[in-house]
Parts: C-alpha cells; structure tokens; sequence
C-alpha cells in the first residue's frame, strides 16, 4: 500500500546542473513531513515541481495510486495541491477576502446576469478565520496586516481550495515567536483535518516540535527519511552536511592590516540583533546564515539600503550613526549585488554605461557625459576583468557570469575600498567563477577589504579569514578559517547555541 | 602607481629603448622630475642603468646578463604579476625552491622583504638574490645547460639529497589536456620530480601562453600539483578542470 502523494525518480537540470537526483519523495495525510537540506540542496525545487511550477526532466508523480501529470500551477491546484511560498505573494491592495477569493470568486445568477456573491465570500472567510481563532477584519487590505497574519491569510487561502497536500516552504521565517506558536497550532489543525502536509524548514527545533517524519535531502539526493522521534539535532546536522568536500578555492592569506571597518552594537527594526564585528585590510570576512537569517538585512544597512539603525558603523575610524548609500559611497564602501537578483544593474542597458554609472563625474566634461570617456574607461575594465563582451552589448543579453564581472566593474570604477558582495558566485559557470575568486584576491592585494554574504557554505570556508554565522538576525557564530567545518557552521545556523 | 610599479615600467622602458629621458618620463607618470630622478637612482644602484645628463641609459653588464632570459619576451607583465601573487603565499622562515624560468625568477624578484631560504638551480635567480640579506641563497650546482641558465644533472640531484622544502615553485612550458605539464628537457624533467619528493607542496606557475601547448617531455599529470598560479587569460576549459579537481588556480588580474 503506497503513500498518498509518492513522487518517483524526479529528476531536474537547470543548464546542465543537476539539482534534483532521482529523488523519490512521498508524504501521508495527517502526516506532517519535514523537508531540510542545506540552501541550494534542492528542497524548493522539489516542491516547485508538485506546485506545478517547473516541469521535472524525468519521473513521475502519484496522487492517492494514481499517476497524475502537473503541468501548471492551475493543475496542481485543481488537484488539491497548495504552496505556500516563502515569500508572500498576496495583492497587498486588496482586501483579505478578495486575496483569498481571487480568480475563483463565488458566483450568484441572478437571471441572465452574473455577480460575484461577496455576501458567500465573506461567510466561508470568517468561517475559517474563526476556525483557526484569528482576529483578523475580512475587509481590511492585506498591506495593513503584519507578516505574521498575512502568512495566516495564505494559510486560508491555500485551504480555502480544498487542498490534500499543504507545501509550506519556510513559514515561520519573518514570523515572531507568538505567532510561530499559532501557525504551529493551525498546522496541527490542518493535519488533524486530514491534509498531508509539507514542511520546508532549516530550523530544526522547529522541525523537532512539528513534524511526524523528516527528510533530509543533500545536493539534490534523497539521504534519509525518518521518524522524528528517532533522530536528534546533532543526526540532522549531519546528514545534512555529508562529507568535507576537498579545499579547491584559491585563498590568498595576505597579511592583515589596519582596521578598517567596524559594526558596533548594531540593531535594525527587530530584524537584526546587537551586531559586532571589524574588518581589516586584506580580509575577507564570510558571513552565512540559512535563509531568513538576516544577512542580507546586514549587507543593505551596513551600505545604507535599509535602515535607521542603532549602534555604529565606523569606516577607517570615522564614526556612523546613520547611513545613506551615497555616504557609503564616498566613504568607499559598496555592496555588489551580482545577477540573479533585479537589483544592481540595468538590464536594459549598454555594458559601458553601466560600468561608468557608478562615477558619472569621472567620465563628465562641464556637466555631460563624455561618449569617448564612458567607452574607454568601460574598455579599460572590460579588458581588465577578462569579461568576453562588447562595451556596446546590452546587459540582460549576457551571461550570469558576465553580469557579475560587470558589476564588479562597475564599483572598481568608483575605487570601492570596502566591499560588500553578496552570493559572489551564485548561478554563474565554473570558469566565471575561478575569474570572481581571484578577481577578490586581487582587490585584496590592492589594499580592500571584503565582506562576502554567501549561502554556498564550500565558498565561505574556503575564501574567508573569518565566518561569521547568523540566526534570526544574531551572530550565533564566529569561527576562523582553520576551526571552520561545514557541521559546525551548520549547527550554529539552524539555531544551535554554544555549549555555555 | 607605486613607486616599485613605476620603477618596473621604467625598466620595461628602457628596456625597449635603451635609453630614456626625466622630462618625457615625468610627463608619462605625471610625477615630477625629482622623483623621476630618484626613481633613477634606485635603479642605479641596482646595477640597471647608467644616469646621464638628462636621463639614462641601459647598464652594458645588465644588457649582457638580461640579454638570455627576455629577448623577445611580450608576456613580462604576465609573469611579473605571477611572482606578486607567489611571493604572498610566503611565510617568513621557510625554506623555498625556485626551479628555473624567468616567472619564477619574477617571484624572486617579489620577495626580497621576506626572510627566507632558496633552493634554485637557475644561476640568474641565484644572482638576483645575491644581495639581499633576509634571503639565504642556495644553488644546487650541476651541469648547465648550454645558452640558459639552468643546472641539471647528477651534481643538482646530489644537492637536493637530505633537504626539505616548504614550498616548490616550478614552471612548466606546455599545458594541455593530452600531453598535460610538459618541460623542454629530460633532466629538467629528473630534477624537478626530484625537487617534487623533497617537498610539502609544489606550486606550477606558468603564464597564460603555456596553456594548450605541449613540450618536450611530460613532467606529469594536470593533477600533479594542488595549486597553479597564472593568468585571467587561461582557456576557460582548464579553469574549470582545475576547480574540478579539486586544484587552486590562481589568476592574476591588474587593477592600479
């Protein structure tokens, strides 16, 4: 007798990299299944091809014994089938009823004519919100709510449809403690209504409290499943991590020099906690955290994106108590965002004028830009960084790859002494990727310094001095480069606390 | 631009030129005479060039001594920035071999602040460290081979007999996916295998031109060494074999 939902030898590249390896996956109803794995370890992608959202390359999905073929979101929907994504993908101006309505409104006909029947839509709202105990206005707008109950209105959204299978891809990550307590209890809820659930987490106490039964899944293959009742923390971790991978980044250890970046005391908007840590030239300090760990929060408030702050940012001694990203400018500190994200460079754009944006004046005559300047300081860089592109191509026609070198180029050209880089390497080819590592050495050796926020665990450890591990926007961890192993950053990054 | 980067491209100049002029060499560098004329000094000293009124020519001895080593040579820069990268994998007090080439003689010239120990069998790296007194020099001795500077042959083996090296920097002349490293002799070949023996990690430094060309003889396999240092031009085909493999591939990039 199988499962309920078994899915069979899934397989998926995405350009030639396997990210799922013949997995077979299946869930039970009123079961909870907690999936974990490492970032990039394959779980969402997983999931994604239940919901509907990428096709698998190979394998097969079985719904209550039968083969079912998902081909779309609107499928996977119809056959009972919900996600919940991590980030939330409600109209913030709608109402909470027209959220959870939407595309499928109750209909009244009333003769020949048809109106959506708000007085039904209202009813079954309230019903489920007084189901799972919650004070919420069915007619407020969703941007009033707080994240918290906005997941809650995903919740009942998600149910609203019928759903026999629950995904819910790292629900409690912008959720505060009394809020986690209440989903945790909606969840119970759920599952005692009979609905498989499935439970995406890297937060294993969390896992710990919630789940009957965990998977682990490492870079892309299925490690272990089994009862939650016969694993501890420390197993998972493990399972995780797997084994050591051989050292193969090109670490140069140049020797340190002055300090010249600080972070004292610093505290954000609940989102990140009592902040320290200083950099010195020549460094490069790793900071990783599982998602939701707040170190992107960090990067975009150490270089003015988000904020106010407390505490103090301290640039080659100079005291900050407020940032703005044209200070951080002048003061020679940038984040390089890289491709992938649609921050940090304009797609739409030519690759000289996106290199020279940063440093308009540097290429100006008397207030207009200069073309033959622009192209040859564009030229100079293009050069440079061994970036295979024509100054004249437009950047969303490039590769991953080419992209990252363009927005390294592009804060060369402002003569950046402090670095922020965020996922250096994420999604881009391997050659590319030797280019970035060395590209960082090099800015190294011209006396900068970096700060690399990174999710690839094998690149922190292997290019940074220093690591520092985030949870729920603390440092839970700092190690240097030679205490630093996979297990244990993973341990400090799922919550674990030091042995006191 | 530094000062030493400046001293270098001097050189570089007056290399090509064989004499060079302080006005027209402040005007390139945007600095001013008197630093031009330091500058000079310093290379003076160093048995580089002669001053003149107005400028300066290349030394005689230095033309004799340079004349094997870079006669045509248009990748200098390339292997100047392969010896930077080298010398910062350094430590003070180890001991260190330098096997023969002009890369390896640029990572000799990068190290002169450090306190070390060099094993070399090449005369000129033996003679470029002649005076600087961190650095105790040894050269193995050996048979030369004719019009080079490299010492090979029992005597050399005979010298690396009961010694041990921190860190061997060898280059190679031929890279490929078939031949793999490939050197221009067999006793070159006997002597660095040798060299490989005695030490704790050995480092291929070998500019970009190296890649996709073969040698003489096969020194051994891609996977032979655990680090290689050379530069951002390298086929993207070996940056991604050597990231596979588990091996470091250090690139130079120029930034000012």
């Amino acid at each position: 007798m199988g499962s309920f939902l078994e899915m069979k030898k899934i397989t998926k590249l995405f350009n030639e990299n396997v990210v799922l390896k013949n997995v077979d996956f299946c869930a039970d109803r009123s079961q909870v299944k907690a999936l974990v794995g490492e970032n990039g370890a394959g779980k969402t992608t997983l999931m994604k091809i239940l919901a509907g959202l990428y096709k698998p390359d190979s394998g097969q999905i079985f719904i209550n014994g039968k083969q079912a073929v998902i081909n779309n979101p609107k499928q996977a929907q119809e056959m009972g089938i919900s996600m919940i994504y991590q980030e939330l993908r409600l109209f913030p101006d709608l109402n909470v009823v027209e959220n959870i309505f939407i595309r499928r409104e109750p209909i009244k006909n009333w003769s020949f004519v048809s109106f959506i029947d708000w007085n039904k839509a209202h009813k079954e709202t309230q019903k489920l919100l007084d189901y799972f105990e919650l004070n919420i206005n069915p007619r407020r707008l969703v941007k009033t709510l707080s994240t918290g109950e906005q997941k809650f209105v995903e919740i009942i959204k998600a149910l609203s449809q019928n759903a026999n299978i629950l995904i819910m891809d790292e629900p409690t990550s912008a959720l505060t403690e009394k809020e986690t307590d209440k989903l945790f209890k909606a969840v119970t809820d759920i599952k005692n209504l009979g609905v498989a659930v499935v439970y995406i987490s890297h937060r294993l106490e969390e896992v710990k409290r919630i789940a009957d039964v965990v998977t682990v899944i490492r870079d892309g293959e299925l490690i272990n499943s089994s009862d939650i009742s016969e694993i501890d923390i420390n197993k998972l971790v493990m399972a995780m991590a797997g084994k050591e991978i051989e050292d193969r980044y090109p670490k140069l250890k140049l020797k340190l020099g002055k300090e010249q970046f600080c972070v004292k005391q610093l505290s954000f908007a609940g989102r990140l906690k009592d902040i320290n840590f200083n950099l010195r030239r020549g460094e490069i300090i790793g900071i990783t955290g599982l998602s939701g760990s707040g170190r992107r929060t960090l990067a975009k408030v150490l270089c003015g994106l988000e904020g106010p702050f407390e505490g103090q940012i301290v640039i080659n001694g100079k005291i900050f108590n407020s940032m703005n990203t044209h200070l951080a400018k002048l003061n020679g500190l940038c984040y390089v965002i890289g491709a992938g994200f649609d921050e940090g460079l304009i797609s739409s754009m030519k690759t000289d004028e996106n290199i020279t944006l940063t440093n308009l004046k540097r290429i100006s005559k008397m207030g207009f830009i200069d073309n033959t300047l622009e192209s040859e300081a564009a030229r100079d860089l293009i050069d440079r960084l061994e970036i295979a592109a024509e100054k004249d191509e437009i950047v969303a026609n490039l590769s991953g790859g080419k992209q990252k070198k363009i927005s390294f180029a592009k804060w060369l050209f402002t003569n950046a002494k402090i670095l922020i880089i965020e996922e250096p390497t994420a999604g881009i080819d391997i050659s590319s990727k030797v280019d970035i590592y060395n590209i960082i050495n090099e800015l190294l050796m011209s006396g900068a310094s970096v700060i690399m926020i990174s999710s690839d665990l094998s690149e922190v450890v292997g290019m940074s001095d220093k690591i520092i591990v985030m949870f729920n926007g603390e440092i839970t961890g700092v190690f240097n480069k030679s205490e630093a192993t996979h297990e244990n950053i993973l341990y400090y990054a799922s919550g674990g606390k030091k042995p006191s | 631009m530094f000062a030493i980067e400046r001293q270098n491209k001097i050189k570089e100049k007056l290399f090509r030129e064989k004499r060079i002029d302080v006005v027209e060499l402040s005007e390139l560098f945007s600095v001013t005479e008197v630093t031009i004329r330091r500058d000079l000094d310093k290379l003076e000293q160093e048995g580089f060039l002669i001053k003149t009124y107005g400028g300066a020519v290349l030394s005689n001895a230095f033309v004799a001594k340079a004349f094997n080593f870079e006669p045509c040579d248009n990748s200098f820069d390339e292997k100047r920035l392969i010896g930077k990268i080298a010398s910062q994998m350094l430590d003070n007090g180890e001991a260190i071999f330098l096997g023969s080439g002009s890369t390896c003689l640029e990572i000799a010239r990068n190290i002169k602040d450090k306190k070390l120990t060099v094993v070399t069998n090449d005369l000129f790296i033996g003679y470029e460290l002649r005076n600087i007194t961190g650095i105790k020099v040894i050269v193995t001795g050996g048979d030369l081979i004719q019009a080079t500077s490299t010492l090979v042959g029992a005597f050399t083996l005979q010298a690396l007999n009961g010694i041990y090296i921190n860190k061997a920097f060898i280059e190679v002349k031929g890279i490929n996916f078939d031949s793999c490293y490939t050197v221009d002799s067999h006793d070159e070949a006997i002597v660095l295998l040798e060299v490989k023996k005695k030490s704790n990690e050995l480092i291929i430094v070998a500019d970009y031109t190296k890649f996709d060309r073969t040698a003489f003889v096969r020194l051994g396999d891609l996977t032979l060494a655990k680090k290689v240092i050379s530069n951002k031009q390298v086929p993207s085909e070996y940056k991604k074999y050597f990231f596979e493999h588990a091996i470091k591939l250090y690139t130079t990039f120029e930034f000012e």
